[in-house]
């Protein structure tokens, strides 16, 4: 196992609820600065440089923030989060994306949260997203992932406004531009297994990792999204190597 | 009833919706320049964070709660609040766009709006009063503007879905190139006119409705 005996210690961080500016349902602002402020925050107290580690979104968040922050931190490691597909940050139609946008945030405004009978239901309906991710960890996810909606049914704690994003200049050259500006080593792990949300073909994955200055990436055999749990030991022994080095 | 107008005021503006009084007294039809969130009489949002296209949410929101959008509506945004009106005129939500100093600063590469974002994100992070809970009107953390979008494809591509007429007011304070002011309204994929407004140091509502009298958009004074 991974020895997280002293000096080193790990942290596991819910995000958006370290932060001073708490972000809350209801608000239509982008949570993104908020987020990243939250975790260098985390840094700064923790006492910097901190490796960082994230998955999918997380993923993308701590690479936010070693190119935002590199100071505040030593390395950082990305369980399949360099983002989605060029095509998919493609904005087609800019008037139907805006009048979208704008019913969506009018919708997550006014329409309450669905909310479900059982954390079994929940669960359920993860696993059939997430078909590759056993139901145990699906309800994990559920049990530790809903909280008490209006109405007394349970209700997924991550804010809607996470799906609603913020128009803007994001696209493919934006992430590798990025990439480019962040100037402390960083591990990349992806899955070879076709997956929910594992979407990057290994082309676009592979044009993002060259923008690095410093990356090692390794593919991670009989796994999907959720690399680290799926294959638990592959990727601790990767970290281990990874913090050696 | 006559078209409405919604005004979005300049995101910072200490005076918010009251700097547009004048404009929305000569307007002949229902009118108003509600205060943005964490601007005058609206206190900052929950969770005291802000990003460019909310000011299109929470304008419209005030115009609908007012009863001003069923007839169509004439939309005006200032200066970085023109990126919210451009937003609802893409999304189909105006008759009518005014820009006033709206239509953006020089462009800038991509590698400058990255630099940019995180320039941004580390002069927040480095002011207290930013990232501590809102304390007032107007809100310490509107001090430090927006993370960049003045990315010429990003912004072409949106101004060539708005097919609605454009008014573009210039007055001294635009960060605008003047040598390219021309070719940004040839981007809009309706009819586009270009005015100048004077700035005399106050509220520009007076020079702006000038301005759109010149252009027919309002009536002649005592014609309202």
């Amino acid at each position: 196992m991974l020895d997280l005996s002293e000096p080193d210690r790990a942290t596991l961080l819910d995000l958006g609820r370290a932060t001073i500016r708490l972000w809350e349902w209801g608000d239509p602002a982008d949570p993104s600065v908020l987020m990243v402020h939250d975790v260098a925050q985390v840094c700064q107290h923790l006492g910097p440089p901190v490796t960082l580690i994230g998955h999918s979104f997380g993923g993308g968040l701590v690479l936010s923030v070693t190119s935002a922050f590199p100071e505040l931190v030593d390395s950082a490691v990305n369980l399949d989060g360099l983002g989605p597909p060029p095509e998919m940050m493609i904005v087609q139609d800019h008037a139907a994306s805006a009048a979208q946008w704008l019913n969506d945030a009018d919708r997550i405004d006014r329409e309450p949260a669905r909310e479900y009978a059982s954390l079994e239901e929940m669960a359920q309906k993860r696993k059939d997203i997430n078909t590759r991710l056993p139901y145990e960890w699906c309800l994990h996810l559920a049990t530790h992932g809903t909280k008490r909606g209006p109405n007394g049914g349970l209700t997924w704690k991550a804010d809607p406004h996470m799906r609603l994003g913020s128009p803007g200049p994001f696209n493919d050259a934006t992430l590798r531009a990025q990439y480019a500006r962040t100037p402390r080593p960083v591990m990349a792990l992806s899955g070879t297994e076709e997956d929910q949300w594992s979407f990057l073909q290994p082309e676009d994955r592979a044009r993002r990792l060259a923008a690095f200055p410093d990356v090692e990436h390794h593919p991670v055999a009989d796994a999907g999204h959720y690399i680290h749990v799926e294959q638990p030991d592959v990727t601790v022994a990767l970290l281990e190597r990874f913090l050696k080095r | 009833m006559s078209t409405g107008l919604l005004v979005i005021h300049d995101i910072g503006d200490a005076h918010a919706g009251s700097s547009w009084r004048e404009l929305v007294d000569a307007w002949p039809g229902p009118a108003m320049a509600p205060d943005l969130p964490g601007h005058a009489e609206t206190p900052p949002p929950t969770g005291g964070a802000y990003a460019l296209p909310d000011a299109a949410v929470y304008a419209w929101r005030a115009a609908e709660e007012a009863g001003i959008t069923n007839e169509g509506v004439v939309v005006l945004g200032q200066a970085s609040a023109g990126f919210a009106a451009e937003l609802l005129a893409a999304g189909g939500r105006a008759s009518k766009l005014i820009l006033v100093d709206g239509l953006g600063p020089p462009w800038l590469t991509i590698e400058q709006i990255v630099a940019g974002q995180q320039r941004f994100m580390r002069e927040l992070f480095e002011d207290p009063a930013a990232l501590a809970p809102p304390a007032g009107v107007p809100d310490a953390r509107l001090a430090h503007d927006f993370a960049p979008i003045w990315e010429r494809e990003f912004i072409g591509s949106l101004r060539s879905s708005i097919t609605v007429p454009v008014l573009a007011v210039e007055t001294p304070d635009s960060p605008t190139p003047s040598v390219e002011r021309d070719d940004r309204l040839k981007e809009f994929a309706g009819p586009a006119d270009l005015f100048y407004a004077a700035s005399q140091g106050g509220p520009i509502a007076g020079g702006v409705a000038g301005a759109l009298r010149l252009a027919g958009w309002l009536p002649a004074a005592g014609q309202a």
